[in-house]
């Protein structure tokens, strides 16, 4: 009885249960890895991170926790909670459950933006891959509306398979790229490819937490026109929403999200897909409710997958893409059965 | 019959790609009237309702809201002022029905509870307050129509004088208890100017104060509908004969000639 009643306090309050698996698997990772760390000492670093008195570390644990496993938590938070809200944003936009700003190839356009970038000028700065990654996804964005304005009607499925074509194109186009390359380069950046958060730095995170809110602000302000959206683009017009306005704000907003998201752990896909799928059944479809809330369950996910990445004893990581394919393109696959049926 | 609201369109005319879709069209509509708008297949009727909503960019003319140009509206004055709805609407996701019907109240910057009492309000107008809360895919073809028709009722929910409707052949497809149903509850909306693209003659010559009949972008005859759906200019606009039969009750029917 008093099961269900816990139940039912959780089961209403989708933020708190996503915040409460965000705070709880990312203690997991800060505590697990080749070097164990126990609570007392991590709870002494974080003290010390806040300003406490607190003395019970060693140089190396504070570096491993702060400048490894903190940095890589807040990384793939921040990536995760823009592929949620891009994706929440992109179905609605789209009217179409189906989208993903990654498996459409917004992802894999600002991938190899970023490689074509790092071909040309070497990964030393962080702001040329930044904006690479910027421009990247900007063409890609504009590149899938135009797809979708030609198949006005009725061609849900015709865009995906073209996204998923123009994704394929892109991700394969970086990875030629990446083979004729130097060894150098290629190591690097073909870790990175795959999604992972190797060789990033509190700088790069920084830039792309910025990236990240400029996105989500400018997203989420388009909330209650995307909700009218859901009539279609005519009635929604006479309804008083700039559908033209709306579009290109919404293109931008989720290109500078997923750039953001690149940049910090390569191409991600799948979480743009499922998690708002899975929430609105949860929350509704209200775009006011759902992108915050994807946002949140973005971040829940990727880390998800980011401490499931850490739980095989290999030499590195397991790719974040490939563990995201591994969970989601089960789920796709179950969403079109359960269209066509 | 007020004078306020009257919306006016002078020598509208409309090209798109070269083509003329309106020419030189000129009518003043008033508000309580219920207009009906026929016309073959192409002859700009979407497109005048279009214009007329200043949701198109005309080329030549000017249409005029309170003696006003309807350029010179904002956006959201025009949808508080007119409330257009499309033939069919699909949801591209589910919602419930007065979610639907709250979508309608996106122009108006109200406090939550008005904007939930004019929901409630156009909810009860159509009759479905008692399924305010049920999903909108649940509901059956005719309820969903009413539900969009309590949608735009609740985009025009306001204290002035001047609100409209523009409906394009909405609830064609619905079965002839429904459709009579839909313009049976239009009739009750007396305060409100009504504009319904249709393609029966029988439920205009039923329901319509007025009658427009459009032909390659003109008004053939715009009128009382007894005036206006007369076998020759039908036969002119459509190229089909028909007659016209009586009821034993004194209603007039049109039907095609055999």
């Amino acid at each position: 009885m008093n099961a269900f009643r816990y139940f039912r306090i959780f089961a209403g309050r989708p933020t708190l249960v996503l915040s409460l698996t965000i705070l709880f698997l990312g203690g997991l990772t800060l505590l697990e890895g080749p070097v164990p760390i126990d609570v007392y000492t991590l709870l002494s670093i974080l003290g010390h991170l806040i300003g406490l008195p607190t003395h019970h570390y060693t140089r190396e644990t504070y570096a491993i926790v702060t400048e490894l496993r903190l940095l890589s938590i807040v990384s793939v938070l921040i990536s995760g909670a823009a592929l949620g809200l891009s994706g929440a944003v992109m179905q609605s936009l789209l009217r179409n459950p189906l989208a993903d700003p990654s498996l459409l190839g917004i992802s894999s356009s600002a991938g190899l933006g970023v490689v074509i970038a790092a071909l040309c000028f070497g990964i030393t700065q962080v702001w040329i891959p930044t904006i690479a990654a910027l421009t990247g996804s900007l063409i890609g964005v504009i590149l899938l509306y135009a797809l979708s304005r030609h198949w006005t009607s009725g061609g849900s499925l015709k865009l995906i398979l073209a996204g998923i074509a123009l994704n394929a194109l892109l991700n394969a186009l970086s990875l030629f790229l990446i083979s004729i390359a130097d060894t150098h380069i290629l190591q690097s950046v073909f870790f990175w490819s795959l999604g992972g958060t190797s060789g990033i730095h509190w700088t790069t995170t920084g830039l792309a937490a910025i990236l990240t809110l400029i996105g989500s602000i400018l997203l989420y302000r388009q909330a209650s026109a995307l909700n009218v959206l859901c009539l279609g683009e005519c009635d929604a017009q006479s309804t008083g929403v700039d559908v033209r306005v709306l579009r290109i704000l919404c293109v931008i907003g989720v290109a500078v999200s997923i750039s953001a998201s690149v940049i910090l752990t390569g191409p991600v896909a799948f979480v743009g897909l499922m998690v708002p799928h899975v929430l609105r059944a949860w929350v509704g479809p209200n775009p006011q409710k759902l992108i915050p809330v994807s946002g949140l369950g973005g971040a829940a996910l990727l880390l998800f997958a980011y401490w499931l990445s850490r739980q095989f004893q290999t030499v590195s990581d397991i790719p974040l893409g490939v563990v995201t394919a591994l969970l989601g393109a089960p789920f796709f696959l179950g969403l079109l059965w359960k269209k066509q049926a | 019959m007020e004078k306020t609201g009257m919306i006016a369109a002078r020598r509208l005319t409309v090209q798109k790609q070269g083509k003329t879709l309106l020419s030189e069209i000129n009518l003043t509509l008033t508000p309580g009237e219920l207009t009906v708008i026929v016309g073959p297949n192409g002859a700009g009727k979407s497109t005048l309702l279009q214009a007329l909503s200043g949701q198109l960019s005309i080329q030549g003319g000017s249409v005029t809201l309170c003696d006003r140009d309807i350029v010179n509206y904002t956006r959201a004055q025009r949808a508080q002022h007119i409330a257009h709805l499309s033939q069919h609407i699909e949801l591209c996701f589910d919602l419930t029905v007065s979610e639907v019907v709250m979508l309608g109240r996106y122009a108006h910057t109200l406090p939550y509870t008005a904007q939930a009492a004019a929901v409630d309000r156009a909810l009860r107008a159509v009759d479905l307050l008692p399924h305010a809360q049920q999903s909108y895919s649940s509901l059956s073809g005719g309820e969903r129509q009413r539900v969009q028709l309590a949608r735009i009722l609740a985009q025009i929910d306001h204290e002035s004088p001047n609100r409209w409707l523009f409906l394009d052949e909405h609830g064609v497809h619905l079965d002839i208890a429904h459709q009579h149903h839909i313009f049976q509850l239009l009739r009750q909306l007396t305060t409100v100017g009504i504009v319904a693209v249709l393609h029966d003659f029988n439920l205009a010559l039923r329901y319509a104060d007025r009658v427009i009949l459009l032909t390659k972008g003109k008004i053939l005859a715009d009128g009382a509908p007894q005036a206006v759906l007369t076998p020759s200019n039908i036969q002119i606009a459509f190229g089909m004969p028909v007659q016209l039969i009586q009821s034993p009750e004194g209603s007039t029917w049109i039907i095609p000639e055999t």
